[in-house]
């Protein structure tokens, strides 16, 4: 069994200092967009990707430039840190700055679908086993192999296949790969100057080495620890710095060669026990600079807002919840779980991986750490005893279930004959992306579109329109077809899957298209050089690069639909206590009756209210009358997934030659309607090709901005944030723990392959060790998809409350920002992912407080 | 079986994390009791008048004429309650079973057999590190559902706790006595001191009787000023655990609180709060007494 060992001191200086720094201001710390070239305007003759693999190349030179380093400290290697390079500012929600790529005219252009060159999604996961392995020089020297090739072919590929692409991609790849290794190289000449100075013969020798490792990768295959360690993060750097947000996976997996063999065979000895310690202080300065990009306090957030309408999902604007996303840099590490042959791959990495999140005790990278029935009982009690003293980490996976989903999404529309082992193992050897989720390991290309479930719901009872506070718009918001008033449950029931389809279809369809204006707007060449295919294709992933495509869609706010369903069915259909219209009427008017002298409607509406909160079961509950409505609305979500895909795929996907020769025409006809002229998706990138629709049910951070504008509902009031992810509604279940996780058990938990996350605050007096052990089994058992724990103190959460409050009302602002900072270190889940408490928006600590499990 | 209350996730009844269920009844009626709701054979409605609005839905709602708001005071005519629940129902800040709400009927029945069922979830959590309490009231008023619930605990190899004042008669222990793993010896007419030697000899007949089963007998002790700690009283409490071979003792505080559900059931507290609650040095007193003897003693 693996023993849990302390920081180092050196450890606990670095943590010290990152949060100290974290509660200062950062704004200047931020890149000038004047400071960096505009590459569209240098080369704009040259094709999109070309110019992004310089403008990579113009940025990781930036980041190294000492002069602009005095206010960004990209450029620096800080007393006591082993793993160098600086993350530059930028975050989920406070943007990113990166060098212009695009000409004058493709960004007006991109403006009427929406896109800029900041739109970049990131969500997604390298595999560094293979990175590691090949090193970057090997990348380049393949792809200079193939790009002499084709350099060399005449003009005998077909015109949907421009061989151009490919040789722009292979340059692309080369022009990335070299400035990553550039950027290694003169950090590698920092160290080496600084080494000169430094008259600590220890820190001497300690930057010496750093200069070794720096010169060495991530060119080159690393041989020891450390420099597998710095070679992923100086990639990383490189991703995050290049916009691409993107999430380091299965680390346990990859480190675990990187041990040294030797000095493993000698367990139990004092050099073994040094030896791992010093990699745990390894790991835990390769967290920390992870971390790097923290704010911690909010006081300075305004000056770093750097978003524009890049956000976007899908070509409407979209609008984040930016201070909820503030310190969200979409990177988790995933450990535990499956090997890709299904036997459990819990290893000595994984351990110590916890050890590490457990002593650093930082809001990010996340873990998350797969369990399931084939994990040791020794992995549960460790992950017990991390969740016990850091009160959040790490959040857990169901391999029981999420293994069978992704299985079962991969093998749907499969051709016969497909070789069905190799979805098995690229499901079991699933991983989750920045956020939570599920994707394949370094292999596939994931996207998604949200959707808000609630207005599907008004769309039902409500005639295809969005209940809305303005008169104006008479029956609602038209955002669907007109249908006929809903007389029962059952007529309900019907609307509900039609409005359901509709607004699938168009969040689906709508994968497909957004898809194919990447290519043009915001190729991906350094990271398509480690992903999938993509390399041995030629083509980078928004060109067909990769075997999976996976686009998900997630839904929003279900519980407070099932929620509301439940009471609507309750006093509406079966009661018949009020009318619908009734109903309508009262969650237009946030159940306050217009006039103050309408009393008795006032009363109606308090108790209908009463009925709606306080008499109805509840999601998170085994009520059978919910269950069923759970069931209901989730089958429905996924069926119209699937109805979805198929028809997406006869107007995107599959070339036309597929077709009789009638069909053939329809569907030239359906492809005009859909706006789209060319070829299909097969026929451009070949047979390989194909996109996954995959569903998931959550919130993410956002739950607060979600809520804007949608009107009451169960326990709800009008523009109050929705329920996050997968949870109870906050205050409503009171049960204990054990029933919240059997409720799910009797749910379609198995159908979300795209992840469905319910987050669970416990009182943390009532929680040991022992019981948080038979939490995570009873979560496995109870089949739930993903779930994060926090053990909360309400005392605690409405200090900080209160004095959250002050910093912004009282006339004494500072004393409250300076009594906040003893706060820092107090971290909750949001949404899935975790947040310092001081820093979240009074909504959500209100919100968050709520939730806590208290008998 | 009739309870008012679960607690969820309890560490201070019996070894480890338990679910308790706390049963309705009681014959005893101590005067340091802080669940006077749990007296008779159903609660008395709970009203937290802070808790409550004034909105007066509740007014409307009772058929019994039993709420009133008068200047902003909401007022309860107890005399003619009639436990129907409409109240609960029409309040906006109350939630059915939920013991926080302003307007409350703790009282639930449910068989055996759905009880069970329905603390499971979460005893498949703590099963590992504790199990099952069923207090009270005086758990064993019910002794048969109780005996019936138990088993369904021990086919899922669930540890069993029982807290009773082993003063109900030998035959409801006996009916239970082979399912139950711990024993919570609460001996309240021993640490009262008002028993006759032939009644202490009885109790002291049953918890031996069920000894012979149980894995361990745990004493607990109220310490009451004025009602529990005269030398008298401790050395009766502890000839009796010494006779029964109790090797373990927790001392229970009075309970801060224990006003709490007096001013939300309506039931009057003979009590002065002011005079009963010792310092906790006091206490470490007492408990030192028991300590000396090579007793494992434990301040909840």
């Amino acid at each position: 069994m693996y023993e849990f060992t302390n920081s180092t001191e050196r450890v606990t200086r670095l943590a010290a200092a990152l949060k100290e720094r974290s509660m200062g201001n950062r704004s200047q710390e931020w890149f000038n967009k004047k400071e960096l070239d505009d590459i569209g305007k240098e080369m704009p003759k040259e094709t999109v990707i070309i110019r992004k693999a310089h403008a990579i190349k113009e940025m990781l030179g930036k980041m190294t430039d000492e002069t602009i380093s005095l206010h960004t400290h990209t450029y620096e290697i800080a007393p006591d840190e082993l793993i160098v390079g600086v993350l530059p500012m930028g975050s989920n929600g406070l943007g990113k700055v990166f060098p212009n790529y695009l000409t004058e005219e493709e960004r007006r252009v991109a403006s009427y679908t929406n896109r800029t060159e900041l739109s970049i999604l990131g969500h997604n996961t390298v595999n560094y086993e293979k990175v590691l392995e090949k090193g970057l020089d090997g990348i380049i020297q393949y792809a200079d192999k193939k790009l002499q090739k084709l350099l060399k072919v005449d003009d005998m590929i077909p015109i949907e296949n421009p061989i151009e692409n490919h040789i722009d991609f292979y340059r692309s790849v080369i022009i990335s790969c070299q400035a990553v290794i550039d950027y290694a190289n003169r950090y590698a000449e920092l160290a080496e100057k600084m080494a000169e100075k430094e008259t600590n013969t220890e820190r001497k020798e300690e930057l010496m080495e750093i200069a070794r490792i720096s010169r060495k990768v991530p060119a080159q295959k690393p041989d020891t620890f450390h420099e597998a360690l710095q070679s992923i993060y100086f990639f990383h750097v490189a991703l995050h710095a290049s916009l691409n947000f993107i999430s380091f996976g299965r680390l346990d997996q990859v480190l675990n060669k990187y041990l040294d063999a030797e000095i493993m065979k000698k367990e139990g000895t004092e050099e073994y026990k040094q030896y791992l310690k010093q990699c745990t202080e390894l790991f835990e300065c390769f967290i920390i600079k992870a971390a790097g990009r923290l704010n911690m306090t909010t006081e300075y957030l305004l000056e770093q807002d750097h978003m524009d309408n890049n956000a976007a999902l899908g070509v409407h604007p979209y609008y984040l919840d930016q201070r909820a996303g503030v310190n969200n840099f979409l990177q988790n590490i995933i450990v535990g779980g499956q090997t890709p042959e299904g036997e459990d791959a819990t290893n000595l990495m994984t351990y110590m991986i916890l050890n590490a999140f457990q002593n650093v005790g930082l809001s990010t990278p996340g873990i998350y750490v797969r369990l399931g029935k084939k994990s040791p009982a020794d992995l549960y009690q460790a992950v017990a005893g991390v969740l016990n003293k850091t009160k959040n980490l790490p959040g857990i996976l169901n391999d029981d279930v999420l293994i069978p989903a992704l299985y079962n999404s991969l093998i749907e529309n499969v051709s016969p004959g497909a070789d069905l082992e190799e979805y098995q193992k690229l499901a079991n050897d699933y991983c989750v992306d920045g956020c939570w989720e599920p994707i394949l390991n370094g292999v596939s290309d994931w996207t998604f579109g949200m959707l808000n479930c609630m207005p599907i719901m008004q769309c039902a009872i409500n005639q295809g329109a969005t209940i809305d506070t303005n008169p104006g718009m008479l029956r609602g918001g038209k955002v669907s077809f007109i249908s006929e008033k809903v007389t029962n449950y059952e007529e309900f029931q019907e609307n509900f899957k039609r409005y359901m389809e509709f607004f699938i279809d168009q969040s689906t369809f709508s994968l497909y298209e957004c898809y194919m204006m990447d290519e043009f707007i915001i190729p991906s060449p350094l990271f398509s050089a480690v992903l999938g295919t993509c390399l041995e294709r030629g083509r980078d992933k928004s060109w067909g690069g990769v075997d999976h495509n996976i686009g998900g869609t997630i839904l929003i706010g279900v519980p407070d639909v099932i929620n509301t369903v439940a009471a609507i069915k309750k006093w509406v259909f079966n009661n018949r206590k009020y009318s619908l219209d009734e109903v309508i009427d009262a969650m237009r008017t946030n159940f306050t009756a217009e006039f103050s002298s309408a009393i008795q409607l006032q009363k109606r509406y308090t108790q209908m209210k009463v009925d709606f909160d306080t008499n109805t079961g509840k999601f998170g509950t085994d009520d059978p009358e919910v269950i069923e409505i759970g069931k209901f609305v989730m089958d429905t979500f996924c069926n119209a997934v699937s109805r979805s895909k198929e028809l997406a795929d006869k107007i995107f996907l599959k070339s036309v030659r597929n077709y009789p020769a009638d069909e053939k025409k329809m569907i030239y006809r359906l492809r005009k309607i859909a706006g789209y002229n060319g070829p299909s998706l097969q026929t451009k990138f070949g047979k390989h090709f194909d996109m996954k629709f995959t569903a998931g049910c959550g919130t993410f951070e956002q739950y607060p901005l979600q809520g804007m504008g949608i009107v009451a509902s169960a326990n709800r009031s009008s523009n109050d944030p929705m329920i996050a992810n997968f949870s109870p509604s906050p205050g409503t279940v009171t049960d204990g723990a054990g029933r919240i996780l059997e409720s799910y058990s009797q749910l379609p938990m198995e159908r979300l392959s795209a992840g469905a996350i319910t987050d669970l605050c416990i009182n943390e007096a009532l929680c040991q060790e022992d019981v948080i052990s038979g939490l995570l089994h009873k979560f496995i058992d109870s089949k739930g998809n993903m779930l994060t724990l926090t053990f909360g103190n309400v005392d605690l959460y409405q200090n900080i409350y209160r004095l959250s409050y002050n910093a912004l009302n009282s006339d004494d602002k500072e004393s409250a920002y300076k009594q906040l900072e003893q706060y820092k270190d107090v971290v909750v889940r949001v949404g899935g992912w975790q947040a310092p408490f001081i820093s979240m928006s009074l909504e959500q600590q209100k919100n968050y407080i709520l939730r806590i499990l208290n008998n | 079986m009739k309870y008012f209350e679960i607690g969820w996730l309890s560490t201070s009844d019996g070894p480890g994390s338990r679910v308790v269920i706390f049963l309705q009844g009681c014959s005893q009626r101590c005067p340091w009791c802080h669940s006077p709701h749990s007296w008779a054979e159903s609660s008395p409605l709970l009203f937290n008048s802070s808790r409550c609005q004034n909105c007066g839905m509740c007014v409307d709602a009772c058929n019994q004429k039993v709420h009133s708001i008068q200047n902003g005071s909401h007022f309860l005519n107890r005399d003619r309650c009639i436990n129907c629940g409409m109240c609960v129902a029409a309040c906006p800040n109350s939630q059915n079973d939920y013991l926080g709400s302003a307007l409350c009927l703790p009282t639930r029945t449910k068989t055996a057999y759905a009880l069970f069922q329905y603390v499971l979830p979460q005893l498949d959590i703590i099963k590992q590190s504790g199990g099952i309490t069923l207090s009270g009231g005086e758990a064993l008023l019910q002794a048969e559902e109780v005996a019936e619930f138990l088993k369904l605990c021990k086919e899922k190899n669930i540890s069993t706790c029982i807290e009773s004042s082993f003063s109900l008669p030998a035959s409801r222990y006996e009916l239970v006595m082979p399912y139950v793993d711990y024993w919570l010896a609460g001996l309240r007419d021993i640490s009262l001191g008002k028993n006759s030697d032939e009644e202490d000899k009885n109790i002291i007949n049953k918890i031996n009787l069920v000894s012979k089963y149980a894995k361990k007998i745990i004493a607990r002790y109220p310490v009451i000023d004025g009602f529990t700690t005269t030398a008298k009283h401790k050395e009766r409490y502890l000839n009796v655990m010494k006779a029964c071979h109790i090797e373990e003792i927790e001392f229970m505080k009075c309970n801060e609180n224990m006003m709490h559900y007096y001013t939300l059931s309506g039931i009057p507290c003979e009590m002065n709060l002011d005079r009963i609650i010792l310092e906790n040095n006091q206490i470490e007193e007492i408990a030192a007494f028991f300590q000396k003897e090579g007793i494992v003693v434990r301040i909840i």
